[in-house]
């Protein structure tokens, strides 16, 4: 059973995440709504993947994922970086903040779940 | 050892320094190297209402965490429309961080933004017009709904509808619902809208 | 409080009324009533409903959820929540205090100087004094170091209660009878008084967390309990006792809050870490 983790302030787009990724076998699928949220998850709880939103409330993506990779606990999940654009730009940006892949919203379906098994996969 | 009760001077009020920094001394630390020293300006110019272009050109500059909060707080008690559209005008910084942190703040302004929410909406980016809509999704102010309403009905860009239609989701009422599913028709096609007006009107269904 | 004898005029509160109220509260304030306290939540929605002359519930949690000064909210949360206090309340905190908080603000103390400890709100006592009594019981190097503590509350009656330092069965309830022993004396039927060593170490002071110009001379602490506080505060004023709680840390620094509350739906100054089966929020270093 693999855990992620999806972290957005809006509730559809989570449910949407959810949604999309229903038809992967074996996953649990918990939610945050800002980082600093994701961050006492993470801390409490072991997840297999973040699937990170960049402008949330009171701490943003990047910031999160920074955290995140200060921490020796959890410096290693991965985690995808969601921007409502698909610039050079937010790529550039999502890998330096640590991210080890970047999608815009909204999401693909296949890009999604073929992100998120590939990133699963490189766990085992 | 163990359980002491040293006298410290925890709890006497230090109106007399506090007074000893006139306003001009306040702003000049407001520049200082040291971060807490910042950080006290910052809070202790909160009564100063005419500081509000000096605290707002400050925090676009400021790269300390801490400052950029106390600076928000002081910014939010001295409320008033001028620092709503200050901080309004932040919203398109690279900054992520600062974007957000300045989202909260004006989320907690619903008077100061009421008049400001208009021409805000009708902003060229579409970007900034996401983020507007995403503060007023999270204010208290009774208009939000048909604001929101407004945006999903009218705005060209599909991510700013759905955002709107997220916001709707949370806030929305029952005799919208078949308006909700009507924006669907205005971008055939785009899965990610049907699924969000689906939502939207399924959770305000949820609370009738 | 006198129930009208026709309270139950306001229309009832439906199944769907009260989870949209479950969701909306639990997400604004952390607190998620379980169904089986539909009775307690609908009591208490109804006379809120009665006082802002709301007949139905979905109106009044619209109501609520748009009204720009929040003030009914601000009052939905004080119906809604019980605060009570008794010794070693949460007591998993105090175990996380013990089981690393403690010794890792020690490691960044010189010699002599004291770990500084602050209990805010501190109510009629309650819980400087467990953590003064914890400690004492279970923190190994309680006998070498210094440790102070602080107890504030913006109620001065509280605070003389806090100093006289006499509790009822009640207040002891979670309390294992050795200690009550030891620290206690039975007074009256009904009263335990706490052994004035204890008493007199703790500084009881009155302050209003939410004002600057009280809160500025409040500096140099380590610890700083505030637990279920800031959940009655609006969002000003929840801001500005957060700067203030920053302000009186020293780097490093740790403040515990309430079991349900967390910083997520508040601020990101501090960073979270995990003792024991607490989550603690630390002032960066």
């Amino acid at each position: 059973m693999r855990r992620i983790l999806l972290v957005d302030d809006s509730h559809t787009v989570r449910m949407y995440g959810r949604h999309l990724l229903s038809t992967l076998p074996n996953l649990e699928i918990e939610e945050a709504q800002n980082g600093v949220e994701a961050l006492e998850k993470a801390i409490h709880k072991q997840f297999d993947l973040l699937l990170v939103d960049v402008n949330m409330p009171k701490m943003d993506g990047y910031t999160l994922l920074r955290e995140l990779r200060k921490r020796p606990e959890l410096w290693s999940i991965p985690a995808i970086m969601v921007t409502t654009e698909d610039k050079e730009s937010d790529r550039h940006r999502a890998y330096s903040a640590g991210a080890n892949f970047h999608l815009s919203k909204p999401f693909d379906a296949e890009a999604l779940r073929g992100s998120v098994v590939l990133l699963l996969g490189e766990g085992a | 050892m163990g359980l002491i009760k040293r006298k410290s001077d925890t709890g006497e009020k230090r109106e007399l320094r506090f007074r000893d920094r006139s306003k001009e001394d306040l702003l000049a630390q407001l520049g200082d190297a040291q971060a807490m020293e910042r950080r006290w300006a910052a809070r202790d110019l909160a009564e100063y209402a005419d500081t509000t272009p000096i605290l707002c050109d400050r925090l676009e500059t400021e790269e300390d965490e801490a400052v950029r909060a106390a600076i928000l707080t002081t910014l939010l008690k001295q409320r008033s429309p001028e620092i709503a559209l200050r901080l309004s005008g932040i919203l398109g910084s690279e900054d992520a961080a600062l974007r957000s942190a300045v989202m909260d703040v004006l989320a907690d302004m619903p008077e100061q933004l009421d008049s400001l929410v208009g021409p805000l909406l009708r902003q060229e980016d579409a970007d900034l017009r996401i983020m507007v809509v995403t503060v007023v999704a999270r204010l208290a102010h009774p208009t939000v709904p048909a604001w929101l309403l407004n945006v999903a009905q009218q705005d060209a860009h599909p991510n700013v509808v759905a955002a709107a239609l997220e916001g709707l989701g949370e806030c929305g009422t029952v005799e919208m619902i078949a308006s909700i599913r009507a924006v669907t028709t205005r971008f055939p096609g785009n899965s990610y809208l049907a699924f969000t007006a689906d939502a939207a009107a399924g959770l305000i269904g949820q609370r009738r | 409080m006198i129930t009208p004898p026709d309270v139950e005029e306001a229309s009832g509160i439906s199944d769907e009324e009260f989870t949209w109220f479950q969701d909306y509260f639990g997400r604004k304030t952390g607190i998620y009533f379980e169904d089986n306290k539909r009775y307690f939540v609908d009591r208490r929605l109804t006379a809120r409903m009665r006082a802002t002359g709301h007949k139905s519930c979905l109106l009044y949690l619209r109501f609520v959820q748009f009204q720009p000064s929040q003030s009914e909210f601000q009052k939905l949360v004080n119906a809604m929540t019980v605060n009570e206090t008794y010794f070693f309340r949460e007591e998993y905190q105090l175990s996380a205090l013990v089981a690393g908080v403690m010794d890792d603000v020690r490691k960044r103390k010189a010699p002599g100087q004291s770990i500084r400890i602050w209990s805010m709100p501190c109510s009629t006592g309650e819980e400087p004094y467990s953590i003064a009594i914890y400690l004492m019981e279970h923190w190994p190097a309680m006998a070498e170091a210094d440790v102070e503590i602080v107890g504030s509350d913006i109620n001065s009656t509280v605070l003389d209660a806090a100093r006289d330092g006499v509790f009822t069965d009640y207040a002891l309830r979670n309390t294992p009878p050795n200690i009550v022993a030891k620290y206690f004396k039975k007074i009256s039927d009904t009263g335990h008084e706490l052994l004035s060593e204890i008493r007199e170490a703790i500084t009881f002071t009155q302050v209003n967390l939410t004002n600057p110009d009280e809160t500025r001379s409040y500096r140099g602490f380590d610890i700083v309990f505030c637990r279920n506080l800031l959940i009655y505060f609006d969002s000003t004023s929840r801001r500005e006792a957060v700067e203030c709680l920053y302000g009186a840390l020293n780097p490093g620094g740790y403040v515990f809050l309430g079991h349900s509350e967390s910083m997520s739906r508040i601020s990101s100054l501090f960073t979270i870490a995990r003792a024991a089966d607490a989550l603690v929020y630390q002032k960066p270093l």
